[in-house]
């Protein structure tokens, strides 16, 4: 079964403008789906409507079996999501944001601290958690959304651009986190200008320009002998 | 262009909602821009009649030279306290400030520029204030030419001062204030300690307004303005000007203003990148997290514990909507110590002897006007700005969000209020019954405020802000409970409380009264969970 499915989904902006047309895609129980297009292609409008933070006008949108519309919160119990920029409390430490998510999704205080304790010791941020949150760096708040996203082990993690201000470290640990992820079971969908590091850590790959999908499917047959930014920078030129 | 002008354009266009109107295709927030056009329209509309209607009356009856002070009165007072509370978080800590440093303006511009913008805000008040009094004078008194034109033009200079005041308080608060560790305690404590003996003579001057009715006024029993010209020096000046045609007032009202306002600004701007990165700064903790730091809770206290977090981590939300607490605090103290007969006429601005009635069922609802004037529950949904998604992307019943606010709300408030109102009840030994109406009435109208904040902050939610003050100050949840909630304390409550004197019979109607706001309290809250459970 899917652990997300799109299909058909379409956005329209100002009562006619389309940001996203008639988009279908599905990822799988394993995979890590890298979804990538210029900048206003429609990722991000897509990934917002997947992790229930905007409403869409047609198509429907599956989470592990779940309407995103009929069922949102059983969508949201299996899904953790990374914005592009962790817009997070600023008033709250670190360890008082992670306390609010992991109370949020009913985790308990036991699994809630080893969760948190090895994460922070990965990502290299255990120190810090104490300190508020406005006093982080970008890379130290996206470390702490990413901590979040990952407490509850979610089924499907959506992330939009989720390398921008991480470290080397960090983002290695990150990708490291991806894989262990998929080999549990769960599934990655994600957006980013990083060609070099969706053809390497990606199985699967849609390709959106100007709201509609224009490439989708495995990498190795989307991409052949070529590298990904050749397939690319080919299928985004304008005709 | 100016660099001046440039910077205040581009700030008057960003928050405008007429720009809205004309640049946005989306339907709700035109909507909610066309709100907040017709909200503030009708205020305005209601404030321009009262002036008017009072500066006709007393020029009608003879008292024209007497009507220069209101508005100049009024003027003075709104501009200083509007500005008061908004100057931190306007002048300090604005969201463009790396942005505008790197550019090649002037920190003078920068910040003065910051301070145009609140004066062209209160410039809509003050002349709505201004010309409809100024419309009264000139149907009832028959004004000169002179008079007239004096007055449109000093109009414009009124609220400087009172401005420049405020600004200059909330820049010496920031100044000592950016110093501490737990700097936004220490500027709200800080700003509470001005404002608080202040707020008393805010009293004085309201009192001396109120007492200026238009019977006092036909019985030549008082000149009430007068008393505010004497510690109102603009106030004075524009009187002077405007009736005798002083030209030491005139020049007064243009000099003062204009030598106050660069003299500030040159000043200001030498401290003010000082100030404002020590501001800025942020202190980390050393502290290792302990096995207490993991502490589950429910999702109700959690969203309760945030909001709290939020509270205490913003100048500008605590000092607007603690103001209502800390004033509790300070009534349920003076009322231990105070003769209350002079304490409730001074708030009621008229002459009050409670010693035959159950006094101790007045106080609550006096109380209510500071524990219910803003409850944080009608900006707190707003206040998420852009950590919206927070909640939106986690699988928690939106209700429980809502009473996670509304729980704080009334852990803010509802203690306080007890509080003030034990206090009245020891203070007029007052008798079980009385004590027990008066515990209801307090917890059922906080109930009320908390409610009602919560349904109209629901459903004027307003994310895209570039400032707080834009929605603790001026929003359209605020502005929508505002009104209605003043309205219907002085109509209702003050009708209860008048009945209840009048028939002696004060727990009645202080009892149906506390029976009313627990109804709506219900009914707001099944609407809420309703709504909620639609969404």
């Amino acid at each position: 079964m899917s652990v997300l499915k799109i299909e058909n989904y379409t956005k329209i902006y100002g009562g006619n403008k389309k940001a996203c047309d008639n988009v279908s895609l599905s990822v799988e129980s394993g995979d890590i789906f890298g979804f990538i297009g210029h900048n206003g292609a429609g990722k991000s409008t897509t990934i917002r409507a997947v992790v229930g933070v905007m409403d869409f006008d047609e198509g429907t949108i599956e989470i592990d079996g779940h309407d995103v519309r009929k069922e949102a919160r059983e969508c949201k119990k299996v899904t953790a999501y990374i914005p592009d920029n962790p817009d997070l409390y600023e008033n709250l430490t670190g360890i008082q944001y992670l306390n609010f998510v992991a109370d949020a999704f009913g985790i308990s205080q036991a699994e809630r601290k080893e969760k948190i304790t090895d994460y922070a010791k990965r990502f290299g941020i255990a120190d810090a958690l104490k300190s508020l949150i406005s006093s982080y760096s970008h890379g130290m708040k996206q470390k702490v959304a990413i901590i979040g996203a990952l407490i509850h082990s979610p089924k499907l993690l959506v992330m939009d651009e989720p390398f921008v201000g991480l470290d080397p470290q960090a983002a290695f640990t990150l990708k490291e986190i991806m894989h262990e992820m998929c080999e549990n079971g769960s599934a990655v969908f994600f957006s980013t200008h990083v060609l070099d590091v969706a053809e390497r850590l990606c199985n699967k790959i849609a390709i959106i320009k100007k709201g509609k999908i224009i490439a989708n499917g495995n990498v190795e047959e989307l991409i052949g002998e070529r590298t990904l930014e050749e397939v690319f920078l080919e299928a985004v030129k304008d005709e | 262009m100016n660099e001046q002008i440039l910077l205040l354009k581009t700030m008057l266009t960003s928050s405008s909602n007429i720009n809205v109107l004309r640049h946005s295709d989306d339907k709700k927030k035109r909507s909610m821009a066309t709100g907040n056009i017709i909200g503030f329209g009708f205020i305005y509309l209601l404030l321009a009649m009262y002036t008017g209607g009072v500066s006709f009356g007393m020029s009608y009856f003879g008292l024209s030279e007497s009507v220069p002070v209101l508005p100049a009165t009024i003027i003075f007072a709104l501009s200083f306290f509007l500005t008061l509370f908004k100057a931190h978080g306007i002048l300090f800590g604005f969201k463009e400030i790396d942005l505008l440093m790197s550019m090649p303006f002037t920190v003078k511009n920068v910040v003065s520029s910051r301070f145009l913008f609140m004066y062209i805000e209160n410039l809509k008040w003050t002349l709505v204030l201004s010309f409809s009094s100024l419309i009264g004078y000139i149907i009832g008194g028959r004004p000169s030419a002179l008079s007239v034109i004096i007055w449109v033009v000093l109009t414009f200079f009124l609220p400087v001062i009172p401005m420049l005041v405020a600004a200059l308080i909330s820049a010496l608060v920031g100044g000592i204030g950016a110093g501490f560790k737990h700097k936004n305690i220490v500027l709200t404590i800080l700003t509470f300690i001005l404002v608080i003996p202040l707020f008393f003579v805010r009293f004085f001057i309201e009192d001396t307004i109120k007492n200026n009715k238009i019977e006092e006024v036909v019985t030549g029993s008082a000149d009430a303005f007068s008393n505010a010209s004497d510690f109102i020096p603009t106030a004075k000046w524009f009187s002077d000007a405007v009736n005798d045609h002083s030209i030491p007032a005139i020049v007064l009202i243009f000099a003062i203003s204009i030598t106050a306002y660069e003299v500030f600004f040159f000043v200001f701007s030498k401290f003010y990148k000082r100030i404002n990165s020590k501001l800025s700064e942020s202190h980390t903790s050393k502290a290792k997290i302990k096995d207490k730091d993991f502490r589950a809770e429910s999702v109700v206290m959690s969203i309760c514990f945030k909001e709290a977090k939020r509270f205490t981590g913003s100048v500008t939300y605590m000092t607007n909507i603690g103001m209502g607490a800390v004033m509790s605090v300070v009534f349920g103290i003076a009322i231990l110590f105070i003769n209350v007969n002079k304490m409730i006429s001074s708030m009621a601005g008229v002459e009050v002897d409670l010693s035959s009635v159950s006094a101790s069922l007045v106080v609550p609802v006096l109380v209510y006007f500071f524990t219910g004037m803003v409850p944080s529950t009608a900006c707190s949904m707003s206040l998420e700005g852009k950590n919206y998604w927070i909640i939106q992307t986690l699988p928690v019943k939106m209700m429980d969000v809502l009473k996670g606010k509304m729980l704080f709300n009334l852990f803010l408030f509802l203690p306080v209020g007890l509080f003030a109102t034990v206090m009245s009840c020891i203070s007029l030994k007052a008798n079980f019954v009385e004590v027990i109406v008066a515990l209801c009435f307090t917890i059922t109208a906080n109930l009320f405020s908390t409610t009602y904040g919560m349904l109209v902050g629901a459903k004027n939610m307003q994310l895209d802000w570039e400032n707080e003050i834009q929605v603790i100050k001026q929003g359209r949840a605020v502005a929508s409970y505002l009104l209605p909630n003043m309205l219907g304390t002085m109509f209702i409550g003050g009708g209860a409380v008048a009945l209840g004197i009048a028939f002696k019979i004060l727990p009645i109607t202080i009892g149906l009264l506390s029976a009313v706001y627990l109804l709506l309290a219900i009914l707001f809250y099944s609407r809420l969970n309703r709504q909620m459970l639609r969404n």
